[in-house]
């Protein structure tokens, strides 16, 4: 019974031994008779389509400009209730981007912004004998976005939108001769600014790709205002709009609530198709 | 059946299947000739061995450059050293770009700008007087350029920054202005930048960016002048009960936004 089994197995790897054979000695032998398959390269690309959306969510690291700024990295009491500056400098945040094509070429882009950003006065600083303050801003927009290679794995752009903000704060104010502490809310106010933007996203795959990018966001352009808390201040509001040297009210100065953000993040890409063209 | 017979059969189904394999694994389907424009993207040209980058620069400092509260200069918070006094400034910049291989994707930059902050630059001048500085720097940096063979050539760059900064202030009185100098003050720091060039064809071309620069990282001194109407850029912390004029904590932080043209040696765009 062995015996047979092993002749079988001999038997069919001498079959397909010579059957291989026979193939090569053919095409030596017999090339008028026998029609040859000839190997023809062709070269075949493979290019992405435009997204019909993209979704962008990033995390920023923000540094304050112009007001939004403090001295020798530090919080200062009087130069926040005087009105100096917002006394913050350092910040973080979120924002989540939908980008929607213009144009079939997928250069002009309808970007929507939905961001939040908090500062704070301890971010990165040590010194805050006097007291700190932070704020929140809750801000969305929508805007016009130029992309360069909309069509490529690395798409590099620039926009603008204007932006809706609404910022609130608080602050704990210590008094440095007997430590007492008082806190004061800094309540909602909106305010209308604008942000520029230059950044890449590259796309791992046809739909998951990152981003990151620079943002110039200077969020009350537009909307300041200074109104007189009274003298027992415990709630004030952002008293950005500029006072009179003669007469002036607490917390209250002009103030630009500017920053620049440094992003990076995940991209979602809607839509993309991968088509395959031959070479001629 | 014997384990040779086995593994002779086992073979045989496994040369078979793998034949099977290979005739299928090239996905050969598409779905037309490609057309002009995917040709187009498929062309390359020659990267720059050599580019030469004039910027013109907006200066808006930041942190403890970003003095001028209320946009007015305060001779107060200046002379206790709590910012440098200014927040605005321009400049110009001169940068070489050398290919560090054929496809000219990594570069070695080695720039020369001079840039000025004015407490009265696009603000009005303050009643309290005014200050001003000049940096004049020298950098060395690397540069990763994403399209160096196409006229559209992103790039990210990174650079070590030597400066020398001096400046001068002026602050009202009621009789005669008070004028101080502040010397010539070495440091070392960083620039980070991102930007954009655009080949109009073989040689010119146009840049836009933005960089990020801290200029004082390194070198930072405090120290007291033996004249006093001259001053150092003292931007250390004072410890102690000691008080300097003008010093603390400073960092000498700003943003620039570039635009300018470029000038390419060696570069063969795609036609």
């Amino acid at each position: 019974m062995m015996r047979a089994a092993n002749k079988i197995s001999a038997f069919l790897f001498v079959c397909f031994l010579f059957s291989y054979a026979g193939m090569i000695s053919a095409q030596e032998i017999h090339v008028d008779t026998i029609k040859v398959n000839k190997t023809r390269m062709i070269n075949i690309v493979s290019v992405m389509t435009v997204p019909k959306l993209i979704l962008q969510l990033s995390a920023s690291y923000n540094s304050g400009a112009m007001e939004l700024t403090s001295h020798n990295g530090g919080f200062s009491s009087f130069d926040l209730t005087s009105g100096k500056n917002f006394g913050a400098r350092n910040g973080f945040g979120i924002n989540l981007t939908g980008k929607i094509p213009l144009n079939k070429k997928g250069q002009f882009w309808l970007d929507v912004v939905a961001g939040f950003a908090r500062f704070q006065s301890d971010l990165f600083a040590q010194n805050s004998q006097e007291g700190k303050v932070s704020y929140n801003s809750f801000n969305g927009g929508a805007g016009v976005e130029y992309n360069f290679t909309s069509y490529h794995h690395v798409k590099y752009y620039f926009g603008l939108n204007p932006l809706v903000s609404v910022i609130s704060g608080k602050a704990t104010l210590i008094n440095p001769n007997d430590n007492t502490q008082t806190i004061v809310t800094i309540k909602s106010n909106v305010r209308v600014g604008y942000s520029v933007y230059m950044g890449l996203e590259y796309a791992f795959t046809k739909n998951i790709g990152m981003n990151t990018g620079l943002k110039f966001t200077h969020a009350n352009l537009l909307m300041k205002k200074t109104t007189d808390p009274g003298a027992n201040y415990t709630q004030v509001e952002l008293n950005d709009g500029a006072t009179s040297a003669f007469n002036p009210i607490p917390f209250g100065g002009w103030k630009q609530f500017a920053y620049i953000s440094a992003y990076a993040g995940i991209s979602y890409f809607f839509g993309v198709k991968v088509n395959r063209y031959k070479l001629p | 059946m014997t384990n040779l017979s086995k593994y002779l059969v086992s073979v045989i189904l496994m040369v078979s299947a793998c034949n099977i394999l290979f005739a299928q694994s090239a996905d050969t389907s598409y779905i037309g000739i490609a057309p002009a424009n995917v040709l187009y993207m498929l062309k390359h040209g020659k990267a720059p061995r050599v580019t030469l980058q004039l910027s013109f620069n907006y200066n808006i400092g930041m942190m403890d450059l970003a003095a001028n509260d209320n946009t007015s200069f305060r001779r107060d918070d200046f002379i206790a050293g709590r910012d440098f006094g200014t927040r605005y400034g321009y400049g110009v910049s001169l940068t070489g770009k050398i290919a560090l291989h054929k496809e000219g994707n990594v570069r070695l930059n080695v720039s020369g700008s001079y840039n000025r902050f004015e407490s009265n630059f696009v603000i009005s001048e303050s009643p309290e007087g005014k200050v001003s500085y000049n940096v004049i720097q020298a950098a060395l940096g690397l540069e990763n350029c994403f399209n160096p063979d196409r006229p559209f050539k992103p790039y990210i760059g990174f650079d070590i920054v030597a400066s020398f900064i001096n400046g001068k202030s002026t602050f009202k009185t009621d009789s005669t202005d008070f004028n101080l100098t502040i010397n010539s003050a070495f440091r070392i720091g960083f620039s980070a930048n991102f930007g954009f060039e655009y080949a109009l064809n073989d040689k010119l071309g146009l840049n836009l960016g933005v960089k990020l620069t801290h200029a004082n990282v390194i070198g930072r001194q405090s120290k007291v002048s033996p004249n006093p109407n001259q001053t150092y850029l003292n931007d250390d912390k004072v410890t102690g009960n000691a008080t300097i004029p003008f010093a603390g904590w400073k960092q000498f932080l700003y943003s620039t936004f570039f635009t300018g043209v470029n000038y390419y040696f060696g570069m063969k765009d795609k036609k």
